[in-house]
This record gives structure tokens, sequence and C-alpha cells, in this order.
């Protein structure tokens, strides 16, 4: 029933830890192209009133083409926010509901606490985290704070995409059906929606464009750029930098059960012995068979 | 014998070389003989420098190139000539109104515009500040109407055909067979077209705020350009809609734009939906449609909502936003002394 994904990578000699799976790169993937569509698509509107914004909206070919552009990406961006949903409800199926209530054990306080301690949900570590960071930032302590799967700062960017896509979704729909909007509400609403949808847009602009990225690919051992939204894994030295909780369960496991640790440089080197006797037996066939030719001739 | 040949083809010259001269303008009252030079100007007793230049190639290639000098500068009855009256456009000209032996003139256009919110008498004029009111020349120069003939072969996909015959309807009555005036038409249509040129226009005066502020108005063009419609003009969409688009009735003249208030006008706000609901716009709008704010101010006193929903996402992006930016300068700055500490060592 479970695929079972390394948790541990061996390569080039460095433990890499997975961090994000398959499914949630591939998540990642289309909220961070729409993402960008919508930004690029968008905001020549937004600043109508900068030079760079003409050059933008007529590189794509005038106002019909972003229009639309924005439009299939936003449509797509909600697509996503659905199967979000789903993906969660899923989660919560697979590996809570179904299990329990087949054996019988389940129980509501534990469904609470399944997904109380699932990783994106907010905690009260999270406010100890956030002010233990405060105090390493002010040099009041010397240790960071030590995180799980997810840290603080992913769990805010996770949130604020959550509460940012119906907001921008559904004024967005306001602003491009507004007769229909018309009919049922009035008429200062899509003014608001107007104000919403720009400030919205501004805001996860500035905190993806300035705190993801920073977070993700500046701050300390990550720069100038991490691989971790393309391969998946971590490194060991930036599990147990950043996320030493997480990297400590990942060893238990590990050590309980080996199967989920796969060494790729182990099996290169198999690999590379295998080829190698393979090769050695061909090359022994032929030179043997070039002899005894030679052999023959030799006898006539 | 061969002397006269010589004075002849040099006559023959001389007259060929005016008679092209004559062609580029009307000029049976020898005005060009002062205005054709480029130096003719004088500092006026304000200190504006006057330029009283005709470049009669431009000229040539106006609405009015048909009618003499004399035509509306009509105070001229001398040359030399003083300092005259500034053109008055109800002046009745010395051409025939076309399809009748009537002399032509603007008057009727003059009293429209008489009745409109663009005169300081009407009543819902807010500051009667009589010198900042638009004469016609303020809207109205002979560049803008320049004929392209490439415009021609765009008369037929012209949006709101009746619309173009309605301008004609403006000064002409009903009576005129049009096509026979097609060219003259045609003048008039590259008009409709441009929507930049109208917000342009419009924006000579609309767009000023200390004549906002003065006449307690609030910057009409720069809170149209914030909306998708000023946009759309802005970024070159074809038929953008324009100030005139709603400002001005179906069917009736720019110059009769009346205020808000009065309930004639295209943006009475209860019937304002109507103006929205033409077929190439916002077909079956409601009567809410026609009250989306076309021109929304952050305002606290006009548009209490807006302000507070607008406050309320300021707030929101500053309080989100720049703690974060915080957090990540202190750790920046923590990463360069990693091993400066505040606490006091414990003593052992």
């Amino acid at each position: 029933m479970m695929r079972k994904l390394p948790l541990i990578k061996i390569k080039n000699g460095t433990k890499h830890y997975l961090k994000i799976t398959g499914n949630q790169k591939a998540q990642h993937y289309i909220l961070m192209t729409t993402f960008l569509m919508l930004t690029i698509t968008g905001f020549p509107l937004k600043f109508h009133y900068y030079e760079w914004a003409k050059p933008v909206i007529e590189f794509f070919g005038g106002l019909h083409v972003t229009r639309t552009l924005h439009r299939i990406a936003g449509v797509t961006m909600c697509g996503l926010f659905f199967y979000h949903w789903y993906y969660l409800i899923k989660n919560i199926y697979n590996y809570y509901w179904g299990p329990a209530k087949r054996s019988g054990t389940f129980s509501w306080g534990e469904l609470g606490k399944f997904v109380y301690y699932s990783p994106m949900c907010p905690r009260a570590k999270d406010g100890k985290d956030i002010a233990d960071f405060v105090k390493f930032a002010l040099f009041i302590s010397d240790d960071r704070p030590k995180h799980e799967r997810f840290h603080w700062r992913e769990k805010f960017d996770y949130w604020a995409v959550f509460w940012g896509i119906p907001v921008l979704g559904i004024t967005g729909v306001f602003l491009w059906f507004p007769v229909w909007a018309a009919s049922f509400m009035p008429g200062w609403a899509i003014n608001i929606s107007y104000i919403a949808h720009s400030d919205e847009a501004m805001l996860a602009v500035s905190v993806i464009f300035i705190w993801h990225m920073y977070n993700a690919h500046v701050n300390y051992d990550k720069f100038p750029a991490s691989n971790l939204f393309i391969t998946g894994y971590l490194p060991e030295n930036l599990m147990k930098h950043e996320y030493y909780v997480e990297w400590a369960r990942i060893n238990k496991i590990v050590e309980k059960d080996p199967s989920f640790m796969v060494d790729v440089d182990a099996q290169q080197e198999a690999q590379k012995l295998e080829d190698e006797e393979k090769l050695s037996i061909i090359r022994d066939q032929i030179s043997f068979l070039q002899e005894s030719e030679k052999n023959d001739k030799g006898d006539k | 014998m061969r002397i006269y040949c010589f004075i002849a083809v040099m006559v023959f010259s001389l007259f060929v070389t005016c008679a092209s001269a004559q062609a580029a303008v009307t000029d049976g009252e020898n005005c060009m003989m002062c205005h054709k030079y480029p130096g003719l100007t004088r500092v006026n007793d304000e200190g504006y420098l006057r330029v009283f230049y005709v470049d009669s190639e431009n000229y040539a290639h106006t609405v009015h190139t048909k009618v003499k000098c004399t035509g509306c500068h009509v105070d001229i009855k001398e040359i030399p000539h003083k300092e005259m009256k500034p053109v008055d456009c109800s002046t009745e000209c010395h051409i025939n109104n076309a399809g009748s032996e009537k002399p032509f003139s603007h008057k009727k256009i003059v009293e429209t515009l008489k009745k409109s919110i663009h005169n300081p008498d009407n009543p819902d004029v807010r500051a009667r500040i009589v010198e900042d009111f638009p004469s016609c020349t303020n809207c109205h120069k002979n560049p803008t109407y320049r004929f392209d003939p490439g415009d021609v072969e765009s008369v037929d996909e012209a949006r709101h055909k009746e619309r173009v015959l309605q301008k004609c309807a403006v000064c002409h009555d009903n009576n005129i067979d049009y096509k026979y005036f097609f060219n003259h038409v045609t003048h008039r249509i590259k008009n409709l077209a441009p929507s930049e040129d109208v917000v342009k226009t419009c924006s000579k005066c609309h767009s000023r705020e200390e004549m906002a502020t003065k006449h307690k108005m609030k910057n009409a063009a720069a809170t149209y350009l914030d909306t998708f419609h000023g946009k759309a003009v802005e970024f070159g969409m074809p038929h953008a809609p324009t100030c005139i688009d709603c400002h001005v009735k179906k069917g009736d003249s720019a110059h009769n734009i009346q205020s808000w208030r009065n309930p004639k006008s295209a943006t009475y706000e209860p019937n304002r939906y109507k103006t929205c609901e033409d077929a190439d716009c916002h077909a079956n709008a409601s009567q809410q449609f026609g009250m989306i704010r076309m021109h929304s101010v952050i305002d606290k006193d006009i548009y209490p909502i807006e302000f507070y929903v607008a406050l309320g996402f300021t707030i929101l992006t500053i309080g989100a936003f720049y703690p974060l930016l915080g957090l990540m300068i202190l750790e920046l700055i923590r990463e360069l002394f990693p091993n400066f500490s505040l606490r006091r060592k414990k003593k052992d």
C-alpha cells in the first residue's frame, strides 16, 4: 500500500535526507509556475505607470494575451488549491482514518492529535521556536531552536498561500465576471475586490520574492541556490543544522529498519564491479577465440 | 528675339513658382505675405511669446483650409492689422452650410456647450472660476483633425456606424445625403477612433491636481487610468472605453456632457447602468453594476468602505512583511558574529 521512498540516500559520501515527496514536488512546481505567470502578467497592470509595464505587455503580445494567460494560470492555481484539499483528506484517510477504523481503534481525540502533529499544522512549539529564534538573533542565546520537518518559516509560507489563494481566487472571479458579480452584490463589492486582489497580490509577491527566496536559497549554507525543490532531498549538514528533530527522527527509523536507507554509492560500486566482470568475460572469450583461430592457421 | 524668349521663360517659371506656393493654402487676402515668416513673433504684455507664423503646409491639411482667414478673424479690416480678439467659433464664416444656401456656423454647438457642465453657469458646477472653463479651442486644435488617407479604409469597420452619422447630425440637418459628403465625414470619424486622443484631450484639464482642488473635484484622469478601462487604453487595446464612452449619452453630442447629479446625464446614478449595458461593453448590466466606482479614490469621507479595506490590507502587508524583513536582517547580522554572545557566562 505505502510506497517506500528511501528516507536517506547516500551519494558521493554524504547522506541526503528526504524532505518532500514526489507528489509534493509536483504541487510545488505547479504553484511556482502559476505564481510566476500570474505575477508577470498581473504586475504590469498594477504598476501601469512604470516604464517597464508596456514592454512586458507587448512582449506577450498585448493585453488580450496577458489577460488570457493570467486567467489560465489563475484557474490552474485554484485547481491546485482544491487538489490540495483532496490530498490532505486522502492522507488523513490513508494514514489514520482507514487503518484505525479497520482495526477498531478509532477515536476522535487521536484524529485531532494526528492532525495537530501533522507536519504543517501550527503548534505551540512554533511559538516557542520563534521566541527562541529572536533570542538567538539578538545574541541572547547561543543555540538555534531545533526544528521538525517544517519549521515556522515554512509553515508561515504555507498558510500565507492557504489564505492568499481563496482571497485572490474569489476576487479574481468577481473581476473576471463583473456583470454576474454585480447581479447579487452591491457595486462597491467589486471595487473592494479590486483593492483586495491587488493588495493581497503585492503582499504575496513581497513575501515570496524576498522572505521565501531568502529562506530557501540565500540563507546561510544554501547560497546561491538550493536544489531541494528539484531533488526533494537535503544533505545531512543542512538537515542537522536546520531540522535537528527531523534528522534525529529519520535516523531512528533507519536504525530500526535499514531498508529505508539506500546507498547509491554502494549500488554504483556494485554495478561497476558487475560491469567489469561481464566485460572481462567477453574480452577473455574474444581473445581466446582469436588465439584459437591463429593456431588453426599455423597448423595448416 | 532670343531675349524675348528668355524673358517669357523667366516670367513663366516665376508664375509656376507662385502658383505652386499659392496651391498650399487659400490665401485670397494675401495674409501669408507676412505670416509665412517663422520669425513673426512678439512678446505680449503678460510676457508670453506669441508666434504668428502659419505653416501653410500644415494648414492646408486641416478642416478649415477652405475658410478664408477673415472668415474666422472677422475683425481684420486693414493690413497691417492691430491685435485682434480671440476667434469666436459661433461666427458665421464665409462658406455655405453644406446642402443649403445658409452661411455656416458652429453656433448650435456653442449653444449646446453652454447648457452642459462645461459652462460656469450650469447649476451643478461647484466652483465658478470662469477662466478655467474650456472654450472650443481648448479641446479642438487643427492638427488633431489632420486627414490621413489610410484611415478611410477602416471606415467600414468603424465601431458604431450610427454614432458616426449622429456626429454629422450635430451640425447638419437629417435631410443631407451623407454619402455625398463622405470625404467630409471621414475627417470626423478619425476623431472617433483613437481612444488615447480622447483621454489626452480631457486630461488637459482633468489630470491637473491644482485644478481639481480648486473646483472641489478629484483627479478624474488619474483615477480613470487606475481602472481597467484606463489601463486598456494605456496598453493600446483597440476600442477601449474612453471618457466620452461613459460621459456622453448614446446618440448625444460630446458637447452636451452633464453633471452626474443631473437626471438627464449619462452618469446619473439610477440610470448609470444603462450607459454600461451597451452591447459591445457590459450586456445585461444590473443597476448595481452601474454603481461600481470608476473614479475610485481612497478617501475616508467619500468612499469609506474602500478606505477601510485598503487600510486593512496596508496594515496586513506592513504587519506581515516588515517583521519578517526585520527577522531576516537580524539573522544575517547574527551570522556575521557567530561566536559573540550577550549571555552572561556562568561562573564556575
